[in-house]
């Protein structure tokens, strides 16, 4: 994306900069990841406060050659929120206790959700439930593949193959979406645009 | 090696995940620059995940983006990791040398000025020693003439001013008792080399009698002369240097009488 090759390069100039937009760009969703980790929308705004101070001072040791920026980003949050969990010695089975209903509610049509995203939501919307919960668990919520096992009561085997088939899954989605999904962002868009 | 396998093992995907060990992702990032296939199939893996992260989200508070730039904002304040932390150091490197060749200069300059106030200051306190020697020494000279004009049996007679030089003045202290005479030149104008001012004590129906010739010391103005019996006068004439036998009238400067 030309947005996210933008930012890369503001990385290197202008850090503050970058995470400006890093915020606008991928701000709600990473927010997202620390409200599931940690449980709570206040303690996941300090997450964000130290995962994007990390990010400013980490700037430019971001390389580009060795994954997309969003995986970078999400992984600074997830270790971050993570971190915090262990020190205020947070209990993961408050949020396994609500587990499915996060899941749920993660891959729900949300009110909030943009018109853009409805095409790939229908299209996720297909995928398996069993994978859909192995990725959810382990990309967004930060769990280790041994904290699945523990979880879900499901061998290690198992974890790592429904996350390769999970994901494998997800790609054919998006690819089958494609379309759908360029048609509709080009729509939301022109709507964003109208409404402006 | 086998792309095809390492992209069916399943690796790749736990590497986005960020599952793998240090040594594990650093085969993957090995793998990934070799291997354009790898990257590609990475980059897709990658890109999923990040649209499975921004759907459904949860909006983060308003308030929040700006929260965390003025922290940032903060810490930029206080040095940030971008190369201003450099400039920074650089630019108050150059501020304190600054400073210090100025306070160095100043130091010199109030070295160099104290230095000359002590000079003149040493300066004038040998000034101000000579000056009180120069009045002790006044003093006692006046004090000395005093004590001289004081003297029992003293007489002074003023030498007045002849037409040749009206302004000038001197006195004679006369003093028939101790036999002494002393000249106070008060004031006589300047004469020319080779010339040399010479007293005379005048007597009646005689010859003047040379009582010797001097030359005006600004310094000591009551000098002893020789004591003349009788004299009735006395006077001050401009002769040759080394006087003369007779007195040359025509260049009396100063004349007067006792009584």
């Amino acid at each position: 994306m030309n947005n996210e090759s933008h930012i890369v390069s503001l990385l290197q100039s202008d850090s503050r900069k970058a995470v400006q937009l890093i915020l606008e760009q991928y701000g709600d969703a990473l927010y997202t990841v620390a409200v599931k980790i940690v449980g709570s929308k206040e303690v996941a705004e300090e997450i964000m406060q130290d995962a994007f101070v990390k990010v400013w001072k980490k700037a430019a040791q971001y390389d580009a050659n060795k994954g997309r920026l969003f995986t970078w980003l999400i992984q600074i949050v997830r270790s971050t929120a993570i971190d915090k969990v262990r020190i205020v010695n947070f209990q993961r089975n408050r949020a396994s206790q609500s587990l499915d209903a996060n899941v749920y509610d993660s891959m729900k049509f949300s009110e909030e959700m943009q018109i853009k995203d409805v095409g790939l939501h229908k299209a996720l919307s297909t995928l398996d439930e069993k994978y859909r919960i192995i990725i959810e668990l382990l990309y967004l919520q930060g769990y280790t593949q041994s904290e699945i096992t523990e979880e879900l009561g499901i061998p290690l085997g198992t974890v790592k193959s429904r996350a390769k088939i999970g994901i494998r899954e997800l790609r054919k989605l998006i690819g089958e979406s494609g379309m759908i999904l360029l048609f509709m962002s080009a729509i939301g868009a022109l709507i964003e645009k109208l409404m402006n | 090696m086998d792309i095809k396998a390492i992209i069916e093992s399943g690796i790749l995907e736990q590497y986005v995940l960020g599952l793998l060990s240090d040594e594990e992702t650093a085969k993957v990032e090995q793998y990934a620059k070799d291997h354009p296939e790898i990257r590609s199939a990475l980059n897709d893996i990658e890109g999923a995940l990040a649209t499975v992260a921004q759907l459904g989200t949860i909006p983060m508070p308003k308030h929040l983006p700006s929260k965390i730039l003025g922290k940032i904002d903060e810490l930029e304040a206080e040095g940030g990791p971008n190369a201003p932390v450099q400039k920074k150091t650089n630019f108050s490197f150059y501020i304190l040398l600054v400073v210090s060749i100025l306070l160095a200069l100043l130091s010199y300059y109030l070295y160099t000025q104290n230095q000359s106030y002590q000079e003149s200051l040493s300066q004038q306190q040998q000034q101000y020693a000579e000056l009180e020697e120069m009045c002790g020494e006044e003093k006692n000279l006046l004090q000395a003439k005093l004590e001289l004009i004081r003297t029992k049996g003293n007489q002074q007679i003023i030498l007045g001013g002849t037409e040749n030089a009206p302004e000038a003045i001197a006195s004679v202290y006369y003093n028939t008792e101790s036999q002494k005479t002393y000249f106070d030149v008060m004031s006589l104008p300047d004469i020319p080399n080779g010339k040399q001012y010479q007293l005379w004590a005048l007597k009646d129906g005689e010859n003047p009698t040379d009582m010797g010739v001097f030359d005006v010391d600004p310094n000591s103005t009551l000098i002893e002369v020789p004591f003349v019996e009788g004299a009735i006068g006395f006077a001050v004439t401009i002769e040759d240097e080394g006087g003369s036998p007779t007195p040359t009238l025509e260049t009396m400067i100063i004349v007067g009488t006792i009584g």
